[in-house]
């Protein structure tokens, strides 16, 4: 329920080692490394020696891989030796990438030529036929006679509306140019009509077509270059990257003429491992400001994405993953609460686990769980696309007892307030502040009884409980402290939104059951109406409440809760570690 | 049907109708900014999406007061 303690460590070893320390670190891949603190004693290092190498065959290979249409999706089974990697990258680059330069320039040329003869095909499709005479003195006319322009204005009838066509002389260009500014014309050029636009048209296509085979040859050619050498490539680019991190990392360090300084941070698990790498002298302490481990097992962990969603917590502070993998599905169950459509997001599941693979495991358990429990709250109020398949209800239906639930919802929110204030004074504690966290929530505790007192018709509760609220506000935050009342109330209420929602989810369903029966009554095409309006009907319902839900039950935590006590701005744990899935 | 009860009926009616529609308007507004923020910057989306939701709490208020009028007051 806190962050992971971690400890600052500070590693000290000689220059001449250094690639190899780094590199064990690399694989160790324990420890946050941080910028070296401003000292009089050290001077910033530098990256390492190669790490321009480096940087430059990865932009190689990177755009062999673009050219050639290669996805970097590979998982890497280890660090090879990095003169090994190197020798293999050159003798790549040297056989691949001049042809596929030399087949790039080639297929650029094509590419523009399409986009030239597109151009006269588009413009020529819209305009009526037009006749281009060049006459030994070079000048160009049209064939019609000429109007009241410094040459001449025609007009016709496209395709997509009115033409003029000005001509005249080429020395009376620029006169033409002027009129047909003046006149709010756009100019289309046509210089590339030779004679007959028909005939211009057909060259056009013609050569577009050309131009597209030669474009596919070229394809063909650079997939020949590479074929085969795919998985090279991606190894090399992925080897390479993590060659390039371990260049880069030392841009952090701090260096004397001999040695260099090493900060970061870690678990106390993580010292004996480093402790293991040899010519490394190592010192390590408490802090109380670090980056942020959260340290969640099982399916709780996945719930970490919702968490650093709305953001990193601060180090030594709550983590309030457990709460929201209890009360995220509870709340979406709650909200959607019918068994078909958590039927229907399990088909969807099951669908993005066979298109995605396992990648989207953590968005199964979330959204799985919540499927779940929309299918137990469908059972307890009784939904199954609304009121399509009878289901008797375990509780209620929504309709019947919309009051009973809307208690029931606000009984929830209480708990769920309740939590957050634990989960306050929780924070104070870690932080050493319970006084503080204490003063400051303890309003919440009176502004409850009012509850308890307008519940029992005890006015001196009421009374008594609102006397000391405000005390306590104008105490600890002064008059405006004052709109802490009204805003607990607001909170409150808000859970509401519990019944509204699943309100809302029943009614439609059933409007679109209404809708589908009446239509049902039509002779022939009666049976496939009912059956298009329901499934298209029960489709968007359960879009646009999926989404509702799924934006509700974040909110309940993110407004109602985290306001009591989220503490963000954190930086987020990143251990120096050898990347083995590199995806694109 | 008992003339008070029809005016319950209106008065519920009201509460979320005029909570609705002021909320509606309030949501275009929030919500036109957030995707104006997030289209800048990505990392905002949870945030963005909480505030573009926040002015929905005043169409829940209305809920509320419809029914505890429809099924308080309408028994």
């Amino acid at each position: 329920m806190k962050t992971k303690p971690l400890v600052k460590i500070t590693l000290m070893g000689k220059q001449d080692e250094k690639e190899t320390i780094i590199n064990k670190l690399h694989h160790l891949g324990v420890m946050h490394i941080s910028e070296i603190d401003k000292s009089d004693f050290l001077d910033r290092d530098v990256p390492g020696q190669n790490t321009n190498l480096i940087s430059d065959q990865i932009l190689k290979l990177r755009y062999i891989a673009e050219k050639t249409g290669v996805k970097i999706n590979f998982v890497l089974d280890g660090l090879p030796n990095y003169e090994k990697v190197l020798k293999r990258s050159t003798e790549f680059l040297n056989s691949v990438l001049e042809g596929v330069k030399a087949l790039d320039v080639q297929k650029k040329e094509q590419l523009r030529l399409q986009k030239k003869y597109e151009s006269h095909i588009r413009i020529l499709s819209q305009l009526p036929k037009i006749y281009v005479v060049k006459t030994g003195y070079n000048q160009v006319y049209f064939s019609r006679k000429l109007l009241k322009s410094p040459g001449s204005v025609e007009v016709v009838q496209g395709k997509n509306g009115v033409y003029y066509y000005a001509s005249g002389p080429y020395q009376k260009e620029d006169e033409i140019i002027t009129f047909v500014k003046n006149n709010s014309l756009k100019q289309i050029d046509l210089s590339f009509v030779k004679k007959d636009s028909d005939l211009t048209l057909k060259e056009s296509t013609k050569l577009l077509e050309s131009s597209i085979e030669k474009t596919s040859q070229i394809d063909s050619k650079l997939f020949k270059k590479i074929n085969g050498k795919q998985s090279t490539l991606k190894w090399l680019i992925s080897t390479l990257e993590n060659y390039y991190e371990q260049g880069a990392i030392s841009q952090r360090f701090g260096r004397t003429e001999l040695f260099f300084v090493v900060q970061g941070y870690g678990d106390v698990e993580s010292i004996e491992k480093i402790k293991s790498v040899e010519n490394l002298s190592m010192t390590f302490g408490q802090v109380e400001e670090a980056p942020t481990l959260l340290e969640n097992k099982g399916i709780v962990k996945h719930f970490e994405h919702l968490i650093n969603m709305y953001g990193v917590p601060q180090y030594n502070s709550v983590d309030p993953s457990l709460i929201m993998a209890i009360f995220y599905p509870f709340f979406f169950g709650f909200m959607l609460s019918d068994i078909g459509y958590g039927l229907m997001m399990m088909v969807v599941l099951a669908f993005l686990r066979w298109h995605f693979g396992p990648e989207v495991k953590p968005l199964l358990w979330i959204f799985g769980l919540s499927a779940v429990s929309s299918i137990i709250f469908g059972l307890i109020f009784g939904g199954f696309f609304g009121n399509l398949v009878h289901v008797t209800p375990l509780y209620k239906d929504s309709f019947t007892a919309s009051f009973e639930i809307l208690q029931l919802a606000l009984i929830i929110g209480l708990i769920h307030i309740n939590i957050g204030v634990l989960l306050a004074l929780y924070q104070g504690h870690l932080r050493k502040e319970f006084l503080p966290a204490l003063f400051d929530v303890s309003h919440l505790y009176f502004l409850q009884a009012i509850i308890m007192g307008l519940l029992f018709n005890q006015p001196w509760m009421i009374y008594s409980s609102l006397i000391i609220a405000t005390i306590i506000l104008l105490l600890r935050r002064g008059i405006l402290g004052l709109t802490h009342i009204t805003g607990f109330f607001g909170i409150w209420f808000s859970y509401a939104r519990l019944l509204a929602l699943s309100l809302a989810t029943a009614g439609v369903a059933l409007a679109i059951n209404i809708i589908a029966d009446k239509a049902a009554g039509f002779t022939l095409i009666g049976p496939i109406l009912w059956v298009t309006i329901l499934v298209l009907g029960h489709t968007f319902n359960f879009i646009l409440n999926m989404i509702a839900c799924v934006i509700h039950s974040a909110r309940l935590h993110y407004v109602e809760q985290f306001g009591l006590f989220f503490k963000e701005g954190g930086t987020a744990f990143t251990p120096f570690k050898i990347k083995t899935k590199i995806k694109e | 049907m008992e003339l008070a009860t029809g005016l319950i009926g209106i008065g519920a009616g009201i509460a979320i109708g005029f909570a609705a529609l002021g909320s509606g308007i309030g949501q275009g507004i929030a919500a036109s900014a957030a995707a104006g923020a997030t289209a800048e910057n990505e990392s905002l989306l949870a945030k963005m999406l909480v505030f573009a939701v926040l002015p929905e709490t005043q169409a829940i208020y209305g809920f509320v007061i419809s029914i505890l009028l429809l099924f308080v007051f309408g028994q």
